[in-house]
């Protein structure tokens, strides 16, 4: 979900071992309603990679998406991009 | 828990009696984790963190409150003495898919986070013992519930 150049925020899904890849795909298709294969190739990435960057956005949409993403506990977060 | 209907609106599941004692019993340990447990941000310290803590701790106090109501809602289990049927919306079936997760995560928390999950580095005593059990039942009724909620599994 890249929303433009101007965007200054990556939201980003952390890896952890306890979050079943089922449970993360699931969350990923309901936050940002993407198709089951996309949300398959981010899960397996957060899995094998340690992270997955799912959107650049500006702040306030990025703020939103960390918080939706928390509430299915999911380890993300917001970062400046540098 | 076995899925026995999906419609488009709710989901209808079969319990066994112990199912449905283990499900209303880990329901009774959220929550787990602190409303201050998850960060905003890795490199932007000076984003306002209270604002993502307040909203962890009323979206906490929601999903007390709902599960107060799920667990003296006699409507949505019905059966007899040794299987019971839970019929739910999918919304609901997404709030307590969530819930569960907040207790599984929870419950690695309190065994200090091992690696991986199920054991490694972890001292096995009274208490990392329960939470290990509870984190093999949410994932349980995590699995179940998935089932319905994404039929592609």
């Amino acid at each position: 979900m890249v929303e433009g150049f101007a965007s200054s925020f990556e939201v980003i899904c952390w890896g952890d071992p306890i979050n079943l890849r089922e449970y993360v795909t699931y969350a990923l298709q309901s936050v940002f309603g993407w198709p089951r294969s996309r949300a398959v190739q981010h899960s397996a990435q957060i899995q094998d990679q340690g992270r997955s960057i799912l959107a650049f956005c500006p702040l306030e949409r990025a703020e939103h998406y960390v918080h939706e993403l928390q509430k299915y506990g999911l380890h993300a977060t917001l970062e400046a991009r540098v | 828990m076995n899925l026995l209907q999906a419609s488009n609106e709710s989901l209808v599941f079969q319990l066994s009696k112990s199912e449905k004692n283990y499900l209303f019993g880990i329901l009774q340990l959220y929550p787990l984790i602190s409303p201050a447990y998850l960060s905003m941000s890795k490199n932007a310290p000076w984003l306002d963190r209270t604002l993502l803590e307040g909203l962890m701790r009323r979206e906490r106090q929601n999903n007390r409150e709902k599960i107060d109501s799920f667990l003296i809602d006699n409507d949505q289990m019905e059966g007899d003495s040794d299987h019971f049927q839970l019929q739910i919306s999918r919304t609901q079936a997404d709030w307590l898919l969530r819930v569960l997760n907040d207790l599984r995560l929870g419950s690695w928390i309190m065994m200090g986070k091992p690696f991986p999950a199920s054991s490694g580095g972890t001292e096995f005593n009274e208490q990392t013992s329960s939470y290990l059990a509870a984190m093999q039942i949410c994932g349980f009724f995590q699995m179940a519930l998935l089932k319905g909620l994404a039929p592609a599994l």
